[in-house]
């Protein structure tokens, strides 16, 4: 293969025909000079004149190389040249890329790395300069290892972190700084457990790699994948409220069967231990006490992977429960009276006739209901931009509501697809479910209302359209998302029985979960992971913003303008992270391990072999390369050749 | 000679010469510059008329000893005679085109011109006649040999004149003369000796024959014999005017060899002849030309 690093100084080619014009203006210009007699002359001149031609044809095209190699040599041209190494593995150019993610931490896993990374090192033998690279979802440390006294201190201070995996970031330093390098092979060992969270971004870079000549080596680290770990937590009521018993639920996962210790801790105290299986509920029971913010992490033991077995979390109670309750005439009697279950509840009840919304702002409100009421004009924009705020919205939907004026926008705003439903879709004035839900409730009794079972079969599931569904799967209430707000349809006007909802005891209960279940959509804090950055978002600037770290470090945010937010980029740790704005405020925040990390749904080199063709086992690297090629700068040779040339030239010239 | 200028010994250098104007003025200052050099020389003083006494110095042949001198004084003491002769010299001088090539200085025709009126100076001074002839293609000029006192005005006139010009044919024009020249003398030839090799030793062979001394200044210039031209020239020969062009660096090592196989073998051959051969470049100093003549001269006594 031939290249050249500078081609435009070929532009210097037209250089050659100078010689050749030169020649041709100096064959015209030859001078005339009277001799005595030319007798001599002429006796020798039969036998050099065919010389001189010959002489003059040698010189001009002497000349013409001299120039032509002085140009080649300028534009520097590169032949890819085979060098022979005798033997010997010719020299490679090699990064080892070993994976600190939080599931190396798993027990035994990350000292097999260590150990497989070490053994990786000593098969490629010495004289190499290696690469190391370690690595989460980031770059966490990078080193060039040239023997093994270096590589054992590079291991021995290496730990494993609480971020998780991704590959991409090391795979391009590691290209880059390989295609950077002259070595006549190069390769790429990649030592981790392989998680298939990580793999998922790498195919377009691994196929870049493959094209670029560089082959990549997987040491698969297997280890027990026993592990237990929070996916999250609920509690109950979800609008805590001052006085109110909380429950809360830790969501847990566990790959391995058995029973499941989990522990609360609360304000640094034990408050509570229990013992579960996965996919049953487990929950704590708590006084919040006073309002403020609340922060805790459950606890778990006994699997092999430690560093996610602490949970962190934090919610805030408010003072009490502002509700607005937009409704005619005494149609919400039932509703107010549903709403106002006792002097103690901190439940703050307004209520307005609709002509007033246009004078009030909700959003000092924790939820905004609609009762029987023509949605339209100031009363749409109202509650429009409530939920674009993140309000929650419960329209309790009567007769009002089938009204042509709102048959329409109804059906914008609550979008059931078909599926959802055997009878397709949802038809306002029409629809006769066959639904009997209210039988059940019957025989089961006033007093189960409360009980946990009655919310089993209410779930209210956040993320899909359809609130309640009859066991015949035909939805009773219907939920959806505008922005951040959500909203609760509650048509108890489709059904006969239904319309006299508000009479029947079960109306109080359904009702006021729901009002719970709304009305904690403003107040839910952000759940943040490690190596995200945290953001707490503030109506002004205060004067000196402080984090208090899990570690007890403190640390100064940075303030986004763009947002109004203060930013405090690097969460190392998981646990509360405490923010103070002003003296005697503090807002805690909960940071957990990416729970991706914790499922430890591990590839095999099989899986690894179908996503990523070529990929190798480290320890079937076999043979080594005892020959290359390399680029080679013919730039010394041009110009030795141009001189030799120039020197054959001038001998010529002056013989 | 007492009285003479050390100071005319510059005189002998051709370059010197040259500046100096009148073919008689420069013919003096060559003579003189000559005899002042040639004080101390062997060759003083071969005349057959008494000069002067002067001591003697080992050398000296023995039959110049004035022994009346040596009864009264008890010392040696030489007789120094001034030379009484009737020798017929002939200066041919070649005036032929190439004789007027020069490359530095002063041509070879001028160089020959001075030359030929020191030699005439110097002949007619020891009472020699001498006669002038001058040739290229043919013989251009004759003027018969003469001894009298103003025949140098004649032989410096005629010299004076002398212009370059017409091709050599040397070897006809040395028959012609030698058919003309009926009496023995001396023939000095001044000439490049460009023409064929074989006739100009023939035709001199034949003075040689006709018991002609003869003496042959073979006059070139410095370039034509070092060939020192660089680039590639187009020569013209001066004589005929054909052009050649050359590569001068590429020829020039043939070129010399070739010119000193020529020199070597007319110096081989004349020899051969009994004819005395004097190599002369333009840049030599006159008094090597004058005492290779002296030499012939004292060989003619």
């Amino acid at each position: 293969m031939f290249h050249l690093l500078h081609p435009f100084y070929l532009l210097g080619l037209f250089l050659t025909s100078v010689p050749l014009i030169l020649h041709l203006l100096g064959r015209r210009r030859i001078k005339e000079r009277p001799f005595s007699s030319l007798f001599l002359l002429k006796e020798i001149k039969k036998s050099s004149s065919i010389w001189m031609r010959i002489k003059d044809l040698i010189l001009l095209l002497l000349r013409i190389f001299f120039i032509l190699f002085i140009v080649i040599g300028f534009s520097h041209p590169l032949v890819l040249s085979p060098v022979p190494f005798l033997g010997k593995e010719a020299p490679k150019d090699v990064a080892i890329l070993i994976d600190v993610s939080m599931s190396m931490g798993a027990e035994g896993v990350f000292e097999k790395a260590k150990q497989e990374v070490k053994e990786v090192f000593g098969r490629l033998g010495s004289g190499n300069s290696i690469l190391l690279i370690a690595f989460s979802d980031r770059i966490e440390e990078e080193r060039e290892i040239i023997d093994e006294a270096e590589l054992n201190s590079f291991l021995d201070h290496l730990k494993v972190t609480f971020r998780s995996t991704d590959m991409l970031p090391p795979l391009d330093v590691a290209k880059k700084e390989l295609l950077k390098r002259e070595g006549f092979s190069k390769e790429i060992f990649i030592v981790s457990d392989f998680q298939k969270s990580a793999l998922k971004n790498i195919q377009s870079i691994y196929s870049n790699l493959r094209k670029k000549k560089i082959n990549v080596y997987a040491s698969c680290i297997e280890g027990s994948r026993k592990n237990i770990f929070f996916t999250g937590f609920q509690i109950e009521p979800p609008f805590p409220l001052p006085g109110l018993r909380l429950k809360i639920f830790p969501e847990l996962i566990s790959n391995e069967k058995g029973s499941i210790p989990v522990e609360l801790f609360m304000g640094g105290v034990m408050k509570g231990i229990k013992k579960t299986e996965e996919r049953k509920d487990v929950f704590f029971e708590i006084e919040p006490g006073k309002a403020g913010y609340k922060s805790g992490f459950f606890r778990t033991k006994g699997d092999s992977l430690t560093l996610d077995n602490n949970y962190y979390f934090s919610f805030y109670v408010p003072e009490n429960l502002n509700i607005l309750l937009v409704g005619k005439g005494t149609e919400y009697f039932y509703l107010a009276n549903a709403l106002s279950p006792g002097i103690k509840t901190p439940i703050k009840l307004t209520t307005i006739e609709p002509v007033k919304l246009s004078r009030i702002n909700p959003s000092q409100y924790n939820l905004l209901i609609l009762y029987n009421i023509k949605f339209d004009g100031y009363v749409k924009a109202r509650t429009m931009d409530f939920l674009r705020n993140g309000g929650g919205v419960l329209f309790v939907m009567g007769n009002e509501f089938l009204s042509e004026v709102n048959k329409n926008i109804l059906e914008e705003i609550h979008i059931v697809k078909k599926n959802d439903s055997k009878k397709g879709f949802f038809s306002i004035k029409t629809v006769d479910t066959g639904f009997k839900p209210l039988s059940d409730f019957k025989d089961k009794g006033l007093k189960n209302l409360y009980d946990t079972k009655f919310f089993q079969y209410f779930t209210i599931k956040s993320n899909m359209k359809a609130v309640i569904q009859g066991r015949n799967g035909d939805p009773m209430m219907l939920a959806g998302n505008i922005n951040g707000g959500e909203f609760v349809l509650f048509p108890f006007a489709f059904n006969p029985e239904w319309t006299q909802l508000p009479l029947k005891a079960i109306f109080v209960p359904l009702v006021y979960r729901l009002t719970f279940y709304l009305a904690a959509r403003q107040e839910k804090l952000p759940e943040n992971q490690v190596g995200e950055p945290i953001k707490i978002s503030v109506s002004k600037k205060v004067k000196q913003p402080l984090f208090i770290l899990p570690d007890g470090k403190k640390k100064s945010p940075t303030f986004s303008t763009t947002g109004d937010d203060y930013i405090l980029k690097d969460t190392e740790l998981p646990g509360i992270y405490k923010f103070i704005p002003q003296l005697g405020e503090t807002i805690s925040i909960a940071v957990n391990v990416k729970e991706e990390e914790s499922r430890l749904d591990v590839a095999t080199f099989e899986e690894l072999e179908f996503l990523f063709p070529d990929i190798n086992k480290s320890e079937k690297r076999e043979g080594f390369a005892t020959s290359g090629k390399r680029w080679i700068d013919l730039f010394p040779f041009f110009i030795i050749l141009s001189l030799l040339f120039l020197t054959a030239e001038l001998v010529l010239e002056n013989k | 000679m007492r009285g003479i200028d050390k100071s005319y010994i510059r005189y002998l250098d051709p370059k010197v010469i040259s500046k100096i104007k009148g073919l008689d003025l420069i013919a003096r200052m060559v003579v003189e510059g000559f005899l002042v050099g040639l004080h101390r020389s062997p060759y003083h003083g071969f005349s057959v008329e008494f000069a002067e006494h002067r001591e003697y110095r080992p050398g000296d042949e023995l039959r110049y000893v004035d022994w009346k001198v040596f009864g009264k004084t008890d010392r040696y003491y030489v007789k120094v005679f001034e030379e009484e002769t009737n020798l017929k010299a002939y200066l041919i001088i070649d005036k032929s085109g190439s004789m007027g090539f020069r490359s530095n200085g002063i041509s070879k025709l001028e160089y020959v011109k001075y030359l030929a009126s020191a030699l005439s100076f110097l002949l007619l001074r020891q009472k020699d006649a001498v006669g002038l002839l001058l040739f290229s293609k043919g013989l251009d000029s004759y003027t018969a040999p003469s001894s009298r006192k103003n025949h140098l005005n004649i032989l410096l006139k005629e010299l004076d004149q002398l212009k370059p010009g017409g091709e050599t044919s040397l070897a006809n024009v040395l028959f012609e003369l030698a058919e003309k020249i009926k009496r023995r003398g001396l023939i000095i030839l001044f000439s490049d000796l460009f023409d064929d090799y074989e006739s100009v030793i023939k035709a001199l062979k034949i003075f040689r024959h006709k018991k002609n001394e003869v003496l042959v200044f073979h006059t070139l210039d410095s370039a034509e014999i070092l060939f020192p031209f660089s680039r590639d020239m187009l020569f013209r020969d001066m004589e005929t005017n054909e052009k050649i062009t050359v590569d001068p660096k590429g020829i020039r090592k043939e070129y010399r060899e070739k010119i000193n196989n020529l020199i070597n073998s007319y110096k081989r051959d004349f020899w051969n002849a009994s004819i005395d051969y004097q190599f002369l470049r333009t840049d030599t100093p006159y008094d090597k030309a004058l005492l290779s003549y002296l030499a012939k001269r004292k060989k003619m006594r």
